[in-house]
């Protein structure tokens, strides 16, 4: 048992690799700066569904390239239940004989219902999904299931041969696969328990210098700008399922993005709700707009089980 | 060619006096236990009185007072041949060598002209009291050939001196400012003190003989008459025992019962460049030892993992080496005598690893019975020693010291100013307490208490990009402590026994957020072995190795990836599980290992290695042989040497937990081979070529479940192949260095399909050289250069987005299948001191990255995977820091 104090040796040497890399070698734009095609977020109905149940999905998408008005295809698959070890590859062998049906041309009603477009979609949950698994020792007895999406800026496709991840693929008019830049592959976890609840944070307004933004678009000077999310004190909720080593509970976790597609900003994440320490008032960031012109600003919360929600704000950058 | 024998050197003044004489008696484990004297039967020596049974008269040590010229002789004249050859005296009453014995042997007739040369001696007898006492003692004559005559070698310029060392006769401990003084035919007087090392020169003389006095306060005078040859550097080494002990000392290092030990002496340790003198970190400039990734302060031993290699104070196995994953050791420097590291093929008296093993030896306190001190302050901490006799109790000696980092001084508001909320700014702090007793010449009593604590507790408001969880609350805390019982007892000439019964706690406190692990293991280990040996040329040592630990451990965590197993995806996308439990560990060992000598060229070692592991319920069976012979057994040596072993390690806790892994695995299982070669140049240039090879087994890793997913399994297997070199020269008065190169490969083969790839850890080229060399005045130079292969890392082939985290996760490629271009940096280190009355004050500048090359540490992406860059290692840092000592 004395060589478990060692365990974490290796850990923490990974975790400085990361540290490292944040003082050392980070030039990359952050992921902030909307200059592509990009999902923002998908909000579940439900984050903690219960056996039996069915769960709306929502998808945030932006396109900050230069054709920001392409059509863009948005397919969703789900039917990965309980996938081996929890772990979100294990569908991909599943997702293949499910995409092998839908390229069939005519897929079975079963298989079809596990499909979807556009950027909602909605989930049956199996009324067996916590019972059709074994319980595992430490551990609150539940199911899983995992919806898999892609948003393509082209036309959407089975992955070549041999290419790891999603078994889908995004191509343009000459069937050539296209980058990240216009392909989007992700997916989101719904967790089903019998007796849990999640509910999604509420995000009220977008404060702009501390204003309201009134109407539907609003103007403001090029200059830099401090955002304030209206995060409710409410999203952080008690977490049943987590206490502390001396049984004080923990709460949520909770985070937020900030995105823009003109400018840069001074936080793109920010701490909201810490599990041990509280809430966190501390949640703004200070936005520097790019060239003049319509700019859209979005702030996205998340909670450590599952739970997003999000506010959209599009202003002019006056000249 | 002119000949000449050179000088005489008094190793170890007095020993065995009056009616008391026991033989020969090591100074350490190490020391031989051959050369002892019989006893018992009318004629022979009799066992002395102890001293606490003898009466407390003052000793007087016999003195040279008539030395005879050896003939140097003719044999290793034509063969260019020097020598020293260690005879045993036995001077009677009236101060004739009735006795020589040659306990060293040089061959080349070296032998028999000492001999003869010292039963020509004279001495002023040994005295109790007023009394004069037959006496024995060790010395050590050495032959030198004098340079050449003009014709034959023509050095323009002949300079000739007198310079050595001064050491205590118990151990390798140098006497600091010591006063030697040299008197010529003239009465002429030079009078030169001793440095830190124990070293001392008197520079340019005139040919001629010189009477040297060198003088310590707790220790015995001596005396002796040099020969300075012209032309000729002449070289002593002086060994002052004790004041008022008598004892027999024999200096020298028994062949290891291992295949490789490498050991690591206190000069070595505290000047290699590029470690600000720290203890442990200059074991990764050693053959078989990987430099470790980024700023992690791991040890890499042959291709293993961290985790298959130990680390051992005297003994007592410890969970932590560094603090904060390599600032600094967790152990000052200053309290080490030596360190001990074997790379593979150890012997039975070590198990439960795969890997390597690390033995730290903490040194003595100084037995002259003052008082010293030591403070000192670098950038990262700062320390505080003190030792000497323990008041009120005169037998016992003590020795203390702590450290306090204060990187927290300046850290702090540097991560404020980041936006971080700081609690407890990183800091760690150590201590240790040591007192010792020798209740009679040959055992001794140490008790210890030495402990470790490092913690930090920040709130980092802007979460990581990459895994938003890993944000908010982030605390560490790492500790333990170990009270230590180590006793040493040679029973007799025969039989030798070392038992060290430990008590402790380990603690590990992380929590990232709402995910945390706790635990709390109190550790209880005894470990002892009992040395006998049964014949000429045949040791036993049996010992058992005992560990029980109860524990608690808390924790809230997802399972990490299995071994082989592709990233999981952010922490965010995973749900932890909980564990709450109190059990205990109970791994006992026992072993029995041989040490044959059937002739005094070889050496072999079998031994057979018992152990239990309660957690898998389960004995392994280790059997091991290690042999060395040498091939040239006379100066210089050269040595082969091999072994053959297996070796077992238990599965970490996180693979059989029921929670965490599978319940059923077995230990890994490994054979290690080995083969080398060492060999002497010269007295102080060594070399030793070795190539080995393990062959890993039984190795836990992932496995195809029954439900179509991975669990853990003791399916996976491996290898490494390699081969060390170490081309060394031994520390003199002036200078060491060494060069260490190793070529090795390290393979593993992860199941289903066994797909062969390169572990994470394998370095294909490990290249270290450097020395370091006291320039006079105080001043010491030293320098460090590396080459190494680059770290293995995992490419990642793009990202696919997790929606829940709001994050990307990599899509792993190949395992480890990409390589970070070549390390090489050079650090340079000097030392100055100033020598006071009473005291002496040290600076040091130690530079790292001289040239600041940007070293590839690591791999940084964007926030999609799409782009990526190199992380950087550590550019140049300078680090001063400055030491006074009484």
């Amino acid at each position: 048992m004395a060589r478990v104090a060692r365990l974490l040796a290796p850990a923490l040497a990974a975790l400085a690799l990361p540290l490292l890399a944040a003082s050392c070698g980070d030039t990359f734009a952050p992921a902030s700066e909307i200059s592509s095609l990009r999902v923002l977020a998908v909000q579940k109905s439900a984050p903690y569904a219960k056996p039996g149940a069915k769960v709306r999905m929502s998808m945030l998408l932006a396109d900050g390239s230069a054709a920001r008005t392409r059509p863009v295809e948005i397919t969703w698959l789900g039917g990965c239940v309980n996938p081996s070890g929890d772990l979100y590859y294990g569908c991909f062998q599943q997702l293949s004989a499910t995409l092998s049906g839908l390229a069939s041309g005519t897929p079975d009603p079963a298989t079809a219902k596990l499909i979807g477009r556009g950027p909602t979609f909605s989930v049956d949950v199996p009324s067996d999904i916590i019972t059709s698994r074994p319980t595992l020792e430490g551990q609150t007895p539940y199911g899983l299931i995992y919806v898999f999406f892609a948003a393509c800026a082209g036309h959407l496709g089975p992955a070549p041969a041999g290419a790891a991840g999603l078994p889908i693929g995004c191509f343009d008019d000459a069937g050539r696969p296209l980058g990240a830049d216009d392909f989007v592959p992700g997916y989101s976890a719904i967790y089903a328990y019998d007796g849990r609840t999640n509910a999604n944070p509420e995000v009220g307004d977008l404060l702009v210098d501390g204003k309201a933004m009134t109407g539907e678009v609003v103007h403001v000077p090029s200059a830099d700008h401090t955002l304030t999310p209206l995060v409710a004190r409410s999203s952080a909720e008690a977490d049943p399922g987590a206490a502390a080593p001396d049984g004080t509970p923990l709460g949520e976790q909770l985070w937020l993005d900030w995105y823009v597609d003109s400018g840069s900003v001074s936080h793109s994440l920010r701490l909201v709700n810490d599990a041990q320490k509280g809430w966190n008032d501390d949640l703004d960031t200070v936005w520097t707009p790019g060239a003049p012109g319509l700019a859209h600003l979005w702030v996205v919360v998340h909670d450590n089980r599952g739970g997003t929600a999000w506010r959209e704000r599009r202003v002019v950058v006056d000249p | 060619m002119l000949r000449a024998p050179r000088l005489a050197r008094i190793l170890a003044p007095l020993v065995c006096v009056g009616t008391l004489a026991s033989g020969a008696r090591a100074a350490d484990d190490d020391a031989p236990t051959s050369g002892a004297v019989p006893s018992g039967a009318a004629g022979a020596i009799v066992t002395p009185p102890r001293p606490a049974e003898a009466a407390p008269l003052p000793v007087t040590p016999p003195k040279l007072v008539e030395f005879a010229q050896a003939a140097y002789p003719a044999e290793a004249v034509s063969a260019g041949l020097t020598a020293d050859v260690v005879l045993q005296l036995d001077i009677d009453r009236e101060g004739r060598v009735a006795r020589a014995v040659v306990v060293t042997p040089a061959g080349h007739g070296f032998d028999e002209a000492a001999v003869e040369a010292a039963s020509r001696f004279r001495f002023e007898p040994a005295r109790r009291g007023e009394a004069p006492v037959p006496a024995r003692i060790l010395y050590r004559y050495g032959f030198t050939l004098r340079p050449a005559t003009a014709e034959e070698a023509p050095p323009p310029k002949v300079t000739q001196g007198l310079r050595g060392v001064l050491r205590a006769s118990d151990g390798e401990i140098a006497l600091a400012g010591a006063v030697v003084r040299l008197r010529d035919a003239a009465r002429r007087e030079v009078s030169v003190t001793t440095g830190a090392d124990g070293a001392w020169n008197a520079g340019d003389l005139a040919p001629g003989r010189y009477h040297v006095t060198a003088s310590a306060p707790g220790f015995t005078t001596i005396e002796s008459d040099e020969e300075v040859a012209a032309g000729a550097e002449t070289e002593v080494v002086y060994r002052l025992a004790p004041a008022g002990v008598l004892e027999v000392t024999i200096q020298g290092q028994r062949p290891p019962r291992e295949v490789t030990r490498r050991t690591l002496e206190q000069r070595e340790i505290a000047r290699i460049p590029g470690t600000n003198g720290d203890a442990l970190k200059s074991l990764q400039n050693l053959p078989g030892v990987a430099r470790p990734p980024g700023i992690a302060g791991l040890l890499i031993v042959r291709g293993s993992a961290p985790n298959d290699t130990q680390t051992f104070i005297d003994g007592t196995y410890v969970p932590l080496v560094y603090h904060f994953g390599g600032l600094s050791s967790v152990l000052p420097t200053e309290m080490l005598e030596k360190i001990d590291f074997y790379p593979g093929n150890f012997s039975a008296q070590y198990g439960r690893l795969m890997g390597g093993i690390v033995d730290v030896g903490v040194r003595s306190a100084n037995p002259d019975k003052k008082y010293h001190a030591l403070a000192q302050v670098d950038l990262i901490d700062a320390r505080l020693m003190a030792e000497g006799p323990v008041p009120g109790l005169p037998s016992w000696s003590f020795m203390v010291g702590a450290r306090r980092s204060w990187i927290d001084v300046w850290l702090k508001p540097v991560l404020t100013s980041a936006g971080a909320g700081v609690t407890t700014a990183p800091v760690y702090y150590d201590w240790q307490a040591f007192a010792e007793t020798k209740p009679n010449t040959h055992s001794s009593l140490r008790v210890g208490f030495f402990g470790s604590d490092d913690r930090l507790d920040i709130l980092i408001k802007d979460p990581a990009e990459q895994d938003p969880t890993l944000g908010g609350n982030i605390g560490l805390h790492t500790g333990f402590w170990r009270a230590q019982i180590l006793y040493r007892n040679e029973i007799s000439d025969a039989v030798r026994y070392r038992g060290v019964l430990s008590y402790g706690v380990d603690k590990l406190d992380f929590g990232i957020g709402s995910l945390y692990f706790k635990l709390t293991n109190t550790v209880m280990l005894h470990r002892s072995e009992l040395s006998t040996r049964l014949a000429p040329g045949v040791t036993l040592h049996s010992g058992v190795d005992l560990a029980f630990a109860p524990y608690d451990i808390d924790l809230r965590l997802p399972p990490p990836p299995k071994p082989g197993e592709p990233n999981p995806g952010p922490f965010a996308a995973r749900p932890p599980r909980l564990l709450s439990t109190s059990d205990h560990v109970w791994r006992p060992g026992g072993y029995i290992e041989a040490e044959l000598t059937p002739g005094e060229r070889t050496k072999i070692v079998p031994g057979l290695r018992a152990d239990y592991a309660r957690d898998i319920g389960r004995w392994d069976l280790s059997p091991r042989v290690n042999a060395r012979h040498d091939v040239a057994h006379d100066f210089p040596r050269t040595t082969v040497k091999g072994g053959v072993g297996l070796y077992h390690q238990p599965p970490a806790f996180q693979e059989s937990s029921p929670v965490f892994g599978s319940p059923g695995l077995i230990s890994n299982r490994a054979i290690h081979y080995s083969l080398g070669v060492e060999q002497d140049f010269t007295r102080h240039i060594e070399a030793s070529v070795e190539g080995f090879y393990k062959d890993l087994q039984r190795l836990v890793s992932r496995t195809p479940s029954a439900s179509g997913g991975y669990d853990y399994g003791n399916d996976g297997t491996g290898y490494v192949v390699g081969s060390e070199l170490l081309l060394k020269y031994k520390p003199d008065a002036r200078f060491f260095g060494w060069l260490a190169y190793t070529l090795s490969r390290s393979v593993r083969r992860d199941p289903p399909d066994l797909t062969t790839r390169l572990y994470q850890y394998d370095q294909t080229h490990i290249l270290t050289v450097l020395g370091s060399y006291k320039l006079g005045h105080g001043w010491e130079f030293g320098a460090r250069f590396r080459l190494v292969s680059g770290s293995l890392y995992t490419p990642s082939i793009g990202g696919i987005y997790n929606a829940d985290a709001g994050a990307y996760g990599t899509i792993d490629g190949t395992q480890f299948s990409q390589r970070l271009a070549l390390f090489h940096q050079l650090d340079l280190r000097v030392d100055k001191e100033w020598r006071f009355e009473k005291w002496r004050l040290r600076a040091y500048l130690d530079v790292q990255n001289v040239y600041n090359h940007s070293n590839a540490e690591g791999v940084s992406y964007n926030y999609n995977f799409t782009r990526q860059t190199t992380v950087s290692g550590l550019p140049i840092i300078p680090s001063l820091g400055i030491r006074g000592e009484i």
